[in-house]
């Protein structure tokens, strides 16, 4: 009778089994393989936290005449997930798969961090006291409620100079069947002359882990 | 012929071969190395380049940014950290962060602003204006994540508008390597 050792599925034979000592060593070698490179790939998530950053390359403009800005952001600089992208027809991240989708993106449940930063500089005269604001919307459109999360930011231009930065982070989890998506908006209520987004701002979304504990006998 | 593991490549002895110590030598060599790959790997979990600086009270005039100045190092492992604030020595994606501001009074603060570089470029920055007349800015947040060379500094400013005496603004910076590049 084999002699289970330790946690790990590992197993020693009988001592008189010789005949059977390179199938052991077969299935030990496989088994020491596996475990081994479970431990791997949770070691090389933790070390490789997926995360998707987008910048604007170019400086955008918000008009008098239409004072939100919803596709600020141009090029993906980084994203070393397989479950993140950014759709540029929608100008949302996606985490997973849209809802109603034919083809589904599994993606990690578990927590996440997001956020965004622009600058806005207006072009000429400045209303004293209009806002500069910027919102980061998470939603799953599959929960009877969507909005998982809104931080907003806003700063009160008092004509100081312009390069009213404005960020907002959030940090949320996500444990439902359907994907999520991550929608910016950039608004100024300067009247009086258009406002410039500076190129160089940033959209961003990383996974920070699973939120369930794996307990190990 | 001896066969391999699908991943570390562990060599064992197939059916019909001798099995005599130099197979267990191998396959225990086997063994080894691949857990020398996971000992690796752990090891660089274990020690993510991560940071931590302060300053309790730096005095900053009214007018342009002021590049804050760091006399406290709390950790660092993985980045350099210095009184300008962190240099990188691996590339990789990092979650930096910055608190500044100041509860000292002074005539009036109409907006405050921090941010912070990579490389002499302005990343990340936010700024308050606000709509009343302050005499004291409050704490400012800033945060984000960027791709950074080896080699490249991180650096931290705040600044302010309005009249009067200098703010004493304390302040603290964190970094931490959330990916590799």
């Amino acid at each position: 009778m084999p002699q289970t050792i330790g946690n790990h599925g590992l197993y020693c034979p009988d001592f008189d089994d010789y005949a059977a000592v390179a199938l052991y060593m077969q299935d030990l070698g496989t088994r020491i393989d596996s475990a081994l490179d479970a431990q791997l790939d949770e070691l090389n998530d933790f070390l490789n936290q997926p995360t998707i950053i987008l910048t604007n390359s170019v400086a955008k403009t918000i008009l008098t005449t239409d004072a939100i800005a919803e596709n600020v952001f141009d090029t993906v600089v980084f994203n070393n997930s397989t479950f993140m992208s950014y759709d540029f027809t929608v100008n949302q991240i996606l985490i997973g798969s849209v809802l109603g989708a034919g083809t589904t993106v599994p993606y990690r449940r578990g927590a996440y961090s997001a956020g965004a930063c622009v600058r806005m500089t207006a072009t000429g005269a400045v209303d004293v006291g209009s806002e500069r604001k910027l919102t980061v919307l998470v939603r799953d459109e599959a929960l009877l409620v969507p909005a998982i999360a809104g931080p907003m930011d806003v700063s009160s231009d008092q004509n100081t100079g312009g390069d009213e930065g404005v960020l907002a982070e959030t940090n949320f989890v996500l444990s439902g069947t359907s994907g999520a998506n991550i929608r910016h908006f950039v608004v100024s209520t300067n009247t009086s002359s258009d406002t410039t987004i500076l190129a160089g701002g940033f959209l961003w979304c990383t996974y920070n882990g699973a939120t369930d504990l794996i307990e190990v006998a | 012929m001896p066969g391999f593991t699908p991943v570390f490549g562990i060599e064992y002895p197939c059916a019909g071969e001798t099995i005599d110590p130099t197979v267990f030598a191998t396959f225990a060599t086997g063994v080894e190395t691949a857990l020398a790959t996971v000992d690796t790997a752990s090891a660089a979990a274990l020690q993510r380049p991560r940071g931590a600086i302060r300053e309790t009270a730096q005095s900053i005039a009214v007018g342009a940014m002021t590049a804050l100045v760091y006399t406290t190092t709390d950790f660092a492992t993985g980045v350099t950290a210095a009184a300008g604030g962190f240099t990188i020595l691996t590339s990789g994606i990092y979650l930096v962060s910055l608190q500044a501001g100041s509860i000292t009074p002074t005539t009036s603060v109409t907006s405050y602003a921090a941010d912070f570089s990579l490389a002499g470029t302005v990343v990340y920055r936010r700024k308050l204006s606000k709509t009343t007349d302050l005499t004291r800015p409050g704490s400012i947040n800033v945060v984000g994540v960027v791709s950074a060379t080896a080699g490249q500094a991180v650096t931290f400013r705040f600044g302010w508008t309005g009249a009067g005496v200098n703010l004493v603004v304390p302040s603290r910076a964190t970094i931490r390597k959330i990916s590799e590049l």
